[in-house]
């Protein structure tokens, strides 16, 4: 007769206990909805630029109303940037068409913790 | 004289307790680390209640937030505030109209209320509280958004919160 696997009911604990701890070490994940909310500020931004095509200098003073680390890019050039860089970002581009069909293509960047 | 020595005797057939040391002390760490495991389990399953109730907030108000400039509905402003083409059929998003501001309800969605809302317009001509109430509650978030009303730039600030 050959000689079988022998597990114990303490073993079992043990093993279920070990499992347990070892997924408690990886903390929680912070479940937020941030992203979609800076997304969505972003695409304000855009849908009203794209109604009253503002200078470069209104774009500045409409963006810092909502974020305080933010850098605009207009035509692939670096308006500007207030604040600092972070871990994350969030960014979002549309070319907006004057009333002369001239194209700008703007992209706005937040950052965020 | 006939003594008989004193002693135990051995019996296989009877089973008693085996007491050591040892055993003692893996019988302690094993309660101790039930303990602490049980304790662990408490404060995350604390923790992942307090984020499902944010995340419904979160969610709620957002989802508030956005429907009022994205929307129009004329019986509730709450749920849609935006000017509507009625030639071309279609909502101006981001456009508010002050004049539905007016006709603005509460809404309660599972026990969630909207606590303010408020509208300022960049050039300060224009500033309404178009929603107020006075509920208490510890558990609130803001949203701000970016909007047209009556052509100036103006903005939104939603205040969502928990019934407590």
């Amino acid at each position: 007769m050959n000689k079988g696997f022998i597990f114990s009911f303490e073993a079992a604990i043990s093993m279920l206990l070990f499992g347990l701890m070892i997924t408690m070490i990886f903390p929680m994940q912070a479940v937020s909805l941030k992203e979609l909310i800076i997304l969505q500020q972003e695409n304000d931004l855009l849908k009203l630029w794209s109604i009253n095509y503002p200078s470069q200098n209104e774009m500045e003073i409409d963006a810092k109303q909502l974020f305080s680390d933010t850098e605009l890019f207009v035509n692939n050039n670096n308006v500007f940037f207030t604040g600092n860089k972070k871990d994350n970002s969030v960014s979002s581009e549309a070319i907006i068409f004057d009333n002369y069909l001239n194209e700008t293509k703007v992209r706005v960047v937040v950052y965020f913790d | 004289m006939n003594t008989t020595p004193n002693k135990k005797t051995f019996c296989a057939g009877t089973k008693g307790m085996i007491f050591s040391f040892d055993a003692m002390i893996a019988f302690i760490i094993m309660l101790f680390m039930i303990s602490v495991f049980a304790l662990t389990l408490g404060n995350y399953s604390t923790q992942v209640l307090a984020q499902e109730q944010n995340f419904f907030l979160e969610e709620k108000t957002i989802f508030v937030a956005d429907a009022f400039v994205k929307n129009y509905n004329s019986d509730n402003a709450l749920l849609g505030g935006c000017i509507i083409d009625l030639d071309k059929k279609r909502v101006k998003s981001n456009e508010i109209s002050s004049a539905l501001l007016n006709n603005t309800k509460q809404i309660e969605i599972e026990g969630f209320f909207v606590k303010e809302a408020k509208i300022k317009s960049l050039d300060k001509t224009i500033s309404k509280i178009f929603l107020s109430d006075n509920r208490e509650s510890e558990q609130c978030i803001a949203i701000k958004r970016f909007v047209l009303i009556d052509g100036k730039k103006a903005l939104v600030l939603i205040t969502g919160c928990l019934i407590e």
